[in-house]
Protein backbone atom coordinates (compact mmCIF):
# COMPACT_ATOMS: atom_id res chain seq x y z
CA UNK A 1 0.00 0.00 0.00
CA UNK A 2 1.32 3.56 -0.85
CA UNK A 3 0.15 6.65 0.64
CA UNK A 4 0.01 9.62 -1.56
CA UNK A 5 1.81 12.98 -0.75
CA UNK A 6 -1.09 14.72 -2.44
CA UNK A 7 -0.27 18.93 -2.01
CA UNK A 8 2.83 17.46 -3.94
CA UNK A 9 0.64 15.81 -6.42
CA UNK A 10 -1.10 19.15 -6.79
CA UNK A 11 1.80 20.88 -7.56
CA UNK A 12 3.18 18.16 -9.97
CA UNK A 13 -0.69 18.59 -11.77
CA UNK A 14 0.18 22.13 -11.37
CA UNK A 15 3.55 22.56 -13.14
CA UNK A 16 2.12 20.29 -15.91
CA UNK A 17 -0.56 22.71 -16.65
CA UNK A 18 1.56 25.62 -16.57
CA UNK A 19 3.99 23.77 -19.38
CA UNK A 20 1.21 22.67 -21.40
CA UNK A 21 -0.62 26.13 -21.30
CA UNK A 22 2.76 27.64 -22.27
CA UNK A 23 3.92 25.26 -24.78
CA UNK A 24 1.36 23.64 -26.30
CA UNK A 25 1.72 20.38 -24.98
CA UNK A 26 -0.06 17.29 -22.93
CA UNK A 27 1.92 17.57 -19.80
CA UNK A 28 2.31 13.83 -19.52
CA UNK A 29 6.09 14.17 -20.58
CA UNK A 30 6.66 16.11 -17.72
CA UNK A 31 4.40 13.80 -15.29
CA UNK A 32 5.26 10.57 -16.30
CA UNK A 33 8.76 10.67 -15.33
CA UNK A 34 8.07 13.26 -12.21
CA UNK A 35 5.40 10.15 -11.06
CA UNK A 36 7.92 8.08 -11.44
CA UNK A 37 11.54 9.01 -10.33
CA UNK A 38 10.07 11.39 -7.63
CA UNK A 39 7.15 9.48 -6.33
CA UNK A 40 8.32 5.96 -7.09
CA UNK A 41 4.87 4.95 -8.13
CA UNK A 42 4.73 2.30 -10.64
CA UNK A 43 5.14 2.72 -14.33
CA UNK A 44 1.38 1.68 -15.47
CA UNK A 45 0.04 3.74 -12.65
CA UNK A 46 2.13 6.76 -13.46
CA UNK A 47 0.97 6.20 -17.45
CA UNK A 48 -2.93 5.49 -16.18
CA UNK A 49 -2.95 8.74 -14.51
CA UNK A 50 -1.09 10.53 -17.11
CA UNK A 51 -3.34 9.50 -19.79
CA UNK A 52 -6.60 11.14 -17.97
CA UNK A 53 -4.53 14.19 -16.70
CA UNK A 54 -3.83 14.75 -20.58
CA UNK A 55 -7.88 14.47 -21.44
CA UNK A 56 -8.19 16.98 -19.12
CA UNK A 57 -5.84 19.67 -20.77
CA UNK A 58 -7.06 18.91 -24.24
CA UNK A 59 -10.71 19.58 -23.10
CA UNK A 60 -9.96 22.47 -21.39
CA UNK A 61 -7.66 24.40 -23.67
CA UNK A 62 -9.51 22.80 -27.05
CA UNK A 63 -13.08 24.49 -25.73
CA UNK A 64 -11.35 28.00 -26.49
CA UNK A 65 -9.62 27.40 -29.04
CA UNK A 66 -12.96 26.01 -30.98
CA UNK A 67 -14.98 28.56 -29.94
CA UNK A 68 -12.03 31.00 -31.31
CA UNK A 69 -12.38 28.91 -34.73
CA UNK A 70 -8.94 27.68 -34.67
CA UNK A 71 -9.58 24.23 -35.05
CA UNK A 72 -9.95 22.53 -38.31
CA UNK A 73 -12.74 19.77 -36.85
CA UNK A 74 -12.55 18.67 -40.35
CA UNK A 75 -9.42 17.79 -40.77
CA UNK A 76 -9.30 16.60 -36.82
CA UNK A 77 -11.94 14.30 -37.18
CA UNK A 78 -10.21 12.14 -40.45
CA UNK A 79 -6.80 12.31 -38.34
CA UNK A 80 -8.32 10.81 -35.19
CA UNK A 81 -9.60 7.84 -36.76
CA UNK A 82 -6.04 6.96 -37.23
CA UNK A 83 -4.79 8.31 -33.49
CA UNK A 84 -7.71 6.19 -31.86
CA UNK A 85 -6.72 2.66 -33.43
CA UNK A 86 -3.20 3.36 -32.64
CA UNK A 87 -3.54 4.53 -28.87
CA UNK A 88 -6.17 1.49 -28.42
CA UNK A 89 -2.81 -0.68 -29.86
CA UNK A 90 -0.75 0.94 -27.86
CA UNK A 91 -2.53 0.86 -24.57
CA UNK A 92 -3.10 -2.74 -25.46
CA UNK A 93 0.54 -3.74 -25.95
CA UNK A 94 1.75 -1.81 -22.51
CA UNK A 95 -0.01 -4.64 -20.69
CA UNK A 96 2.52 -7.11 -22.23
CA UNK A 97 5.08 -5.04 -21.65
CA UNK A 98 7.01 -4.83 -18.27
CA UNK A 99 7.34 -0.99 -16.18
CA UNK A 100 11.37 -1.69 -16.72
CA UNK A 101 10.44 -1.83 -20.61
CA UNK A 102 8.07 0.98 -20.95
CA UNK A 103 10.26 3.13 -18.63
CA UNK A 104 13.60 2.51 -21.22
CA UNK A 105 10.81 3.10 -24.05
CA UNK A 106 9.75 6.85 -22.36
CA UNK A 107 13.56 7.59 -22.18
CA UNK A 108 14.00 7.23 -25.71
CA UNK A 109 10.66 9.24 -26.22
CA UNK A 110 11.85 11.51 -24.24
CA UNK A 111 15.26 12.59 -26.04
CA UNK A 112 13.36 12.58 -29.82
CA UNK A 113 10.83 14.88 -27.77
CA UNK A 114 13.71 16.75 -26.52
CA UNK A 115 15.33 17.13 -29.80
CA UNK A 116 11.83 17.89 -31.65
CA UNK A 117 11.39 20.77 -29.41
CA UNK A 118 14.62 22.66 -31.20
CA UNK A 119 12.42 22.37 -34.04
CA UNK A 120 11.24 25.38 -35.79
CA UNK A 121 7.62 25.63 -36.75
CA UNK A 122 7.60 26.36 -40.66
CA UNK A 123 5.44 29.96 -41.35
CA UNK A 124 2.63 29.98 -44.02
CA UNK A 125 4.08 27.49 -46.75
CA UNK A 126 4.14 29.18 -50.54
CA UNK A 127 1.05 27.45 -51.96
CA UNK A 128 -1.30 29.11 -49.23
CA UNK A 129 -2.94 32.36 -49.89
CA UNK A 130 -2.24 35.06 -47.42
CA UNK A 131 -4.90 38.28 -47.18
CA UNK A 132 -3.59 41.07 -45.59
CA UNK A 133 -6.40 42.21 -43.28
CA UNK A 134 -6.51 42.44 -39.39
CA UNK A 135 -8.60 39.94 -37.50
CA UNK A 136 -11.34 43.06 -37.07
CA UNK A 137 -11.46 44.12 -40.69
CA UNK A 138 -12.88 41.25 -41.71
CA UNK A 139 -14.38 37.79 -40.79
CA UNK A 140 -13.43 33.66 -41.02
CA UNK A 141 -16.52 33.67 -43.75
CA UNK A 142 -15.60 36.27 -45.75
CA UNK A 143 -12.22 35.20 -46.11
CA UNK A 144 -12.96 31.12 -47.00
CA UNK A 145 -15.41 32.40 -49.48
CA UNK A 146 -12.57 33.95 -51.04
CA UNK A 147 -10.95 30.82 -52.15
CA UNK A 148 -11.56 27.28 -53.06
CA UNK A 149 -10.58 25.18 -49.64
CA UNK A 150 -11.02 21.45 -51.01
CA UNK A 151 -12.59 19.18 -48.58
CA UNK A 152 -10.31 19.62 -46.02
CA UNK A 153 -9.17 23.03 -46.11
CA UNK A 154 -9.94 26.41 -43.92
CA UNK A 155 -8.59 29.89 -43.05
CA UNK A 156 -6.98 31.02 -39.56
CA UNK A 157 -5.87 34.91 -38.86
CA UNK A 158 -1.69 34.40 -38.18
CA UNK A 159 -0.28 37.55 -36.70
CA UNK A 160 3.08 36.53 -37.96
CA UNK A 161 1.54 36.92 -41.51
CA UNK A 162 -0.20 40.14 -40.53
CA UNK A 163 -3.38 38.70 -42.75
CA UNK A 164 -5.81 35.58 -42.87
CA UNK A 165 -3.79 32.57 -44.00
CA UNK A 166 -6.15 30.24 -46.23
CA UNK A 167 -4.64 26.43 -46.65
CA UNK A 168 -5.32 23.35 -48.59
CA UNK A 169 -4.53 20.04 -47.14
CA UNK A 170 -1.29 18.38 -48.50
CA UNK A 171 -0.64 14.71 -48.36
CA UNK A 172 -3.36 13.64 -46.21
CA UNK A 173 -2.73 9.63 -46.22
CA UNK A 174 0.92 10.52 -44.73
CA UNK A 175 -0.63 12.81 -42.20
CA UNK A 176 -2.98 9.68 -41.36
CA UNK A 177 0.22 7.28 -41.11
CA UNK A 178 1.84 10.11 -39.17
CA UNK A 179 -1.50 9.98 -36.61
CA UNK A 180 -1.18 6.26 -36.30
CA UNK A 181 1.78 6.51 -34.71
CA UNK A 182 1.35 9.16 -32.51
CA UNK A 183 -1.75 7.43 -31.36
CA UNK A 184 0.40 4.56 -30.68
CA UNK A 185 3.11 6.36 -28.87
CA UNK A 186 0.06 8.15 -26.45
CA UNK A 187 -1.49 4.57 -25.96
CA UNK A 188 1.54 3.09 -24.30
CA UNK A 189 3.16 5.73 -22.72
CA UNK A 190 0.58 8.30 -21.50
CA UNK A 191 1.99 11.12 -23.22
CA UNK A 192 -0.75 13.16 -25.78
CA UNK A 193 1.59 12.90 -28.50
CA UNK A 194 1.32 16.47 -29.85
CA UNK A 195 4.97 16.25 -30.65
CA UNK A 196 4.53 14.13 -33.07
CA UNK A 197 1.03 15.76 -34.30
CA UNK A 198 2.25 19.18 -34.77
CA UNK A 199 5.25 18.85 -36.69
CA UNK A 200 2.64 16.06 -38.92
CA UNK A 201 -0.14 18.37 -39.48
CA UNK A 202 2.45 21.40 -40.10
CA UNK A 203 5.50 20.14 -41.95
CA UNK A 204 3.34 17.11 -43.86
CA UNK A 205 0.09 18.51 -44.17
CA UNK A 206 0.93 22.10 -44.38
CA UNK A 207 -1.48 23.75 -41.61
CA UNK A 208 -0.30 27.20 -40.60
CA UNK A 209 1.60 26.69 -37.08
CA UNK A 210 -1.05 28.29 -34.50
CA UNK A 211 -4.46 25.81 -36.55
CA UNK A 212 -1.78 22.89 -35.96
CA UNK A 213 -1.56 23.17 -32.52
CA UNK A 214 -5.01 23.80 -31.92
CA UNK A 215 -6.25 20.97 -33.87
CA UNK A 216 -4.03 18.94 -32.60
CA UNK A 217 -4.74 20.06 -29.07
CA UNK A 218 -8.32 19.45 -30.30
CA UNK A 219 -7.56 15.65 -31.05
CA UNK A 220 -5.06 14.38 -28.60
CA UNK A 221 -8.27 14.15 -25.81
CA UNK A 222 -9.96 11.35 -28.15
CA UNK A 223 -6.78 10.00 -28.28
CA UNK A 224 -6.31 9.51 -24.83
CA UNK A 225 -10.04 8.63 -24.24
CA UNK A 226 -9.44 5.52 -26.72
CA UNK A 227 -6.57 4.15 -24.08
CA UNK A 228 -7.81 5.50 -20.87
CA UNK A 229 -10.69 2.94 -21.02
CA UNK A 230 -8.42 0.01 -21.13
CA UNK A 231 -6.30 1.38 -18.39
CA UNK A 232 -9.11 1.71 -16.75
CA UNK A 233 -10.51 -1.13 -17.22
CA UNK A 234 -7.54 -3.12 -16.14
CA UNK A 235 -7.40 -1.41 -12.71
CA UNK A 236 -4.23 0.62 -13.70
CA UNK A 237 -6.11 4.21 -12.11
CA UNK A 238 -5.46 4.87 -8.91
CA UNK A 239 -8.27 7.71 -8.08
CA UNK A 240 -6.76 9.59 -5.32
CA UNK A 241 -3.30 10.12 -7.20
CA UNK A 242 -4.72 10.81 -10.80
CA UNK A 243 -7.54 13.14 -8.70
CA UNK A 244 -5.01 14.96 -7.35
CA UNK A 245 -2.98 15.77 -10.62
CA UNK A 246 -5.82 16.53 -12.28
CA UNK A 247 -7.17 18.83 -10.30
CA UNK A 248 -3.13 21.03 -10.29
CA UNK A 249 -3.52 20.09 -13.94
CA UNK A 250 -6.54 22.21 -14.51
CA UNK A 251 -5.36 24.87 -11.95
CA UNK A 252 -1.96 25.28 -14.16
CA UNK A 253 -4.20 25.35 -17.17
CA UNK A 254 -5.49 28.32 -15.88
CA UNK A 255 -2.64 30.39 -14.68
CA UNK A 256 -0.34 28.89 -17.30
CA UNK A 257 -2.75 30.88 -20.06
CA UNK A 258 -2.44 34.08 -18.04
CA UNK A 259 0.86 34.26 -17.80
CA UNK A 260 1.99 32.99 -21.33
CA UNK A 261 1.75 36.73 -22.69
CA UNK A 262 4.29 37.42 -20.16
CA UNK A 263 6.85 34.81 -20.66
CA UNK A 264 8.93 34.38 -23.33
CA UNK A 265 8.23 30.71 -24.51
CA UNK A 266 11.87 30.49 -26.14
CA UNK A 267 13.20 30.82 -22.64
CA UNK A 268 10.63 28.38 -20.83
CA UNK A 269 11.06 25.76 -24.11
CA UNK A 270 15.41 25.89 -23.01
CA UNK A 271 14.33 24.82 -19.60
CA UNK A 272 12.11 22.25 -20.43
CA UNK A 273 14.96 20.58 -22.64
CA UNK A 274 17.67 21.02 -20.45
CA UNK A 275 14.72 19.43 -17.86
CA UNK A 276 13.90 16.62 -20.18
CA UNK A 277 17.23 15.41 -20.93
CA UNK A 278 17.79 15.30 -17.28
CA UNK A 279 14.80 13.16 -16.94
CA UNK A 280 16.34 10.70 -19.72
CA UNK A 281 19.70 10.14 -18.26
CA UNK A 282 17.84 9.36 -14.78
CA UNK A 283 15.33 7.21 -16.33
CA UNK A 284 18.02 5.28 -18.40
CA UNK A 285 19.95 5.02 -15.34
CA UNK A 286 16.99 3.49 -13.01
CA UNK A 287 15.81 1.14 -16.04
CA UNK A 288 19.88 -0.06 -15.75
CA UNK A 289 20.33 -0.51 -12.14
CA UNK A 290 16.69 -2.50 -11.96
CA UNK B 1 -16.59 24.84 -48.22
CA UNK B 2 -19.46 27.43 -46.39
CA UNK B 3 -17.60 28.11 -43.14
CA UNK B 4 -20.53 29.76 -41.63
CA UNK B 5 -22.27 26.59 -41.14
CA UNK B 6 -19.28 25.11 -38.63
CA UNK B 7 -19.95 27.81 -36.44
CA UNK B 8 -22.96 26.98 -34.93
CA UNK B 9 -21.06 23.71 -34.40
CA UNK B 10 -17.86 25.30 -33.17
CA UNK B 11 -20.19 26.55 -30.30
CA UNK B 12 -21.86 23.25 -30.12
CA UNK B 13 -18.54 21.64 -28.99
CA UNK B 14 -17.30 24.71 -26.86
CA UNK B 15 -20.24 23.70 -24.65
CA UNK B 16 -19.34 20.27 -24.45
CA UNK B 17 -15.97 20.28 -23.86
CA UNK B 18 -16.39 23.37 -21.05
CA UNK B 19 -19.60 21.37 -18.96
CA UNK B 20 -17.88 17.57 -19.15
CA UNK B 21 -14.61 19.37 -17.82
CA UNK B 22 -16.75 21.48 -15.09
CA UNK B 23 -18.26 18.67 -13.60
CA UNK B 24 -16.22 16.11 -13.91
CA UNK B 25 -13.19 18.98 -11.68
CA UNK B 26 -16.05 19.42 -9.11
CA UNK B 27 -17.14 15.61 -8.70
CA UNK B 28 -13.29 15.07 -8.31
CA UNK B 29 -13.32 17.91 -5.88
CA UNK B 30 -16.28 16.38 -3.79
CA UNK B 31 -14.75 13.34 -3.55
CA UNK B 32 -11.35 14.00 -2.84
CA UNK B 33 -12.71 16.69 -0.10
CA UNK B 34 -14.66 13.31 1.59
CA UNK B 35 -11.53 11.38 1.44
CA UNK B 36 -9.78 13.95 3.45
CA UNK B 37 -12.66 14.53 5.68
CA UNK B 38 -13.67 10.72 6.81
CA UNK B 39 -9.48 9.96 6.78
CA UNK B 40 -10.12 7.32 4.26
CA UNK B 41 -6.76 5.65 4.43
CA UNK B 42 -4.41 7.50 1.24
CA UNK B 43 -3.75 4.43 -0.37
CA UNK B 44 -4.11 2.76 -3.77
CA UNK B 45 -7.00 0.03 -4.21
CA UNK B 46 -9.37 0.24 -7.48
CA UNK B 47 -13.09 -0.88 -8.08
CA UNK B 48 -14.94 -1.99 -10.71
CA UNK B 49 -16.64 1.10 -13.12
CA UNK B 50 -19.70 -0.66 -11.56
CA UNK B 51 -19.21 -1.06 -8.24
CA UNK B 52 -17.70 2.88 -8.64
CA UNK B 53 -20.86 4.45 -9.51
CA UNK B 54 -22.88 2.23 -6.87
CA UNK B 55 -20.44 3.94 -3.98
CA UNK B 56 -20.31 6.98 -5.68
CA UNK B 57 -24.60 7.43 -5.07
CA UNK B 58 -23.32 6.64 -1.90
CA UNK B 59 -21.90 9.73 -1.41
CA UNK B 60 -18.75 7.52 -1.04
CA UNK B 61 -15.61 9.80 -1.71
CA UNK B 62 -13.33 7.37 -3.71
CA UNK B 63 -17.16 6.45 -5.76
CA UNK B 64 -17.36 10.15 -6.32
CA UNK B 65 -13.77 10.62 -7.79
CA UNK B 66 -14.23 7.49 -9.79
CA UNK B 67 -17.18 9.01 -11.70
CA UNK B 68 -15.61 12.12 -12.06
CA UNK B 69 -12.70 10.31 -13.81
CA UNK B 70 -14.69 8.51 -15.68
CA UNK B 71 -17.14 11.42 -16.75
CA UNK B 72 -13.50 12.98 -18.23
CA UNK B 73 -12.66 9.92 -19.96
CA UNK B 74 -16.16 10.20 -21.15
CA UNK B 75 -16.05 14.07 -22.17
CA UNK B 76 -14.46 13.81 -25.87
CA UNK B 77 -16.73 10.92 -26.47
CA UNK B 78 -19.70 12.94 -26.31
CA UNK B 79 -17.61 15.57 -28.32
CA UNK B 80 -17.27 13.04 -31.20
CA UNK B 81 -21.32 11.89 -30.26
CA UNK B 82 -21.72 15.97 -30.77
CA UNK B 83 -20.37 15.76 -34.01
CA UNK B 84 -21.77 13.14 -35.61
CA UNK B 85 -25.22 15.14 -34.40
CA UNK B 86 -23.59 18.65 -35.80
CA UNK B 87 -22.02 17.33 -39.16
CA UNK B 88 -25.25 15.75 -39.90
CA UNK B 89 -27.72 18.32 -38.89
CA UNK B 90 -25.94 21.37 -41.29
CA UNK B 91 -25.59 18.43 -44.22
CA UNK B 92 -22.16 17.74 -43.95
CA UNK B 93 -23.09 13.76 -44.44
CA UNK B 94 -19.36 12.85 -45.16
CA UNK B 95 -17.67 14.32 -41.62
CA UNK B 96 -20.80 12.73 -39.91
CA UNK B 97 -19.84 9.45 -41.38
CA UNK B 98 -16.18 9.99 -40.60
CA UNK B 99 -16.94 11.35 -37.02
CA UNK B 100 -19.54 8.18 -36.67
CA UNK B 101 -16.39 5.74 -37.43
CA UNK B 102 -14.37 7.36 -34.86
CA UNK B 103 -17.52 7.10 -32.26
CA UNK B 104 -17.58 3.67 -33.20
CA UNK B 105 -13.79 3.25 -32.63
CA UNK B 106 -14.12 4.34 -28.97
CA UNK B 107 -16.66 1.92 -28.28
CA UNK B 108 -14.71 -0.62 -29.47
CA UNK B 109 -11.72 0.56 -26.74
CA UNK B 110 -14.89 1.00 -24.07
CA UNK B 111 -15.56 -2.84 -24.90
CA UNK B 112 -11.89 -4.01 -24.61
CA UNK B 113 -11.64 -2.32 -20.92
CA UNK B 114 -14.52 -3.29 -19.94
CA UNK B 115 -13.56 -6.95 -20.86
CA UNK B 116 -9.80 -6.41 -19.19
Amino acid sequence: MIAYNLPWLFLTGTVAGVLGAILGIGGGVFLVPVLVLVFHIPMHHAVASSIISVIATSSAVASTNVDKGLVNMRLGMVLEVATVLGGMLGALTAGWLSGLALMRIFAVAVVVVAMMMGWKAKKARKGNAVIQATEGDIGKTSVSAQADLGLLGSCCYDPGERGWVIYRIRRPLLGVMGSLVAGNVSGLLGVGGGWIKVPVINMVCGVPMKAATATSNFMIGVTAASSAFIYYGRGDVRPVLTASVILGVLAGSFVGSLVSQRLSGRLVQTIFVVFLLLVAWQMFMQAGSL
Amino acid sequence: MELDKEHWVDHLIHDILLAGVSISAILLMLGLSIVLIQGTPLSEFALTPGKALGQAFKADGIGLIYLGLLLLIMTPVARVAMLVYGYARIGWWRFALVSLLVLLLLGAGLVLGVQT
